[in-house]
């Protein structure tokens, strides 16, 4: 019977083991695919080999182990790397403009529309 | 209100004429991005092991006062031997470099350092990444300048050159 309890225990805590590896390496990549990678074209962390998106996964593998949130990762890189780590940049005076040009475009169209239609009325 | 044909051909032959310069200047930048949200703030605190004994180091207490230069170098990287002549005029000049050998052997770094001379006061170990990422430093090589209030003024990403040996002479005074 002790035997079996201890079986039971070392198999509870291998799985264990395994669910929660699952699921930081599911938050590194998740992460990982928000920050861009520095010294590629155009892609993500998580998409380099590079030895700098390389570091950037070691680094975050390791604080969501530590128990490090998700904010608490993105607020260090960007201290180190500024907004543009970031392939979701946060809405602040720099990036007004960026966020604006969509709408901006929206609302031409639109009144360039409203005028063609009212003229062929 | 209409607006004149005339118009309409002037107004979007400026934004053509304007998105024609933007691309043509933008095209001609680098596209490599240079952070610079490190420059001005408080070197973070560096410690490591140490390559020539892998005694620990503080670098923050080591020098304290006092200006220097942190140089990020590998064995493996071409630039840095470019470059290493430059970081040995430094050193002649009695300016203080720190290096901090990224990713690396110990082997290959000391074989580096005895073949091309070491221009370096201290040496820190980095084969994992960490202390360049505390730097925002994304490559090799990589110069930090950092003044006697332990501030960063400035960084040089690629290697040096005599212009830069010259400016940093120039702060130094």
């Amino acid at each position: 019977m002790k035997i079996f309890k201890l079986v039971f225990l070392i198999l509870f805590l291998i799985i264990g083991q395994t669910l929660a590896n699952e699921e930081i390496e599911k938050k590194t990549a998740q992460i990982t695919k928000n920050l861009r990678c520095l010294v590629c074209q155009g892609q993500s962390v998580y998409d380099s080999n590079s030895d700098f998106a390389e570091d950037i996964k070691l680094y975050v593998r390791e604080e969501l182990t530590k128990g490090a949130s998700e904010k608490k990762i993105y607020s260090y890189m960007v201290s180190k790397y500024g907004d543009w780590i970031l392939f979701n940049p946060p809405l602040s005076y720099k990036s007004i403009f960026l966020w604006l040009i969509p709408f901006l475009f929206i609302l031409f169209g639109a009144i360039i529309i409203y005028r063609k239609v009212k003229i062929e009325k | 209100m209409q607006l004149k044909k005339e118009h309409k051909v002037i107004i979007v032959s400026c934004i053509f004429i304007s998105l024609f310069f933007i691309f043509y200047f933008s095209l001609g930048k680098s596209n490599q991005h240079n952070p610079t949200v490190m420059i001005g703030k408080k070197l973070p605190n560096i410690s490591g092991n140490s390559l020539e004994n892998d005694k620990k180091i503080n670098l923050n207490s080591k020098l304290k006062n006092e200006f220097f230069l942190i140089n990020i170098f590998a064995s493996w990287c071409a630039p840095c031997m470019e470059e290493h002549k430059h970081l040995m005029d430094l050193k002649s000049f009695k300016i203080k470099i720190v290096g901090i050998n990224y990713k690396d052997s110990e082997q290959n770094a000391k074989q580096f350092l005895r073949k091309l001379n070491d221009p370096y006061f201290e040496v820190i170990k980095d084969y994992s990444g960490k202390l360049s990422i505390e730097l925002g430093a994304y490559g090799v090589p990589e110069t930090y300048i950092i003044d006697k209030n332990h501030n960063i003024i400035s960084k040089h990403i690629g290697p040096i050159n005599e212009k830069f040996v010259k400016e940093i002479r120039e702060l130094k005074k």
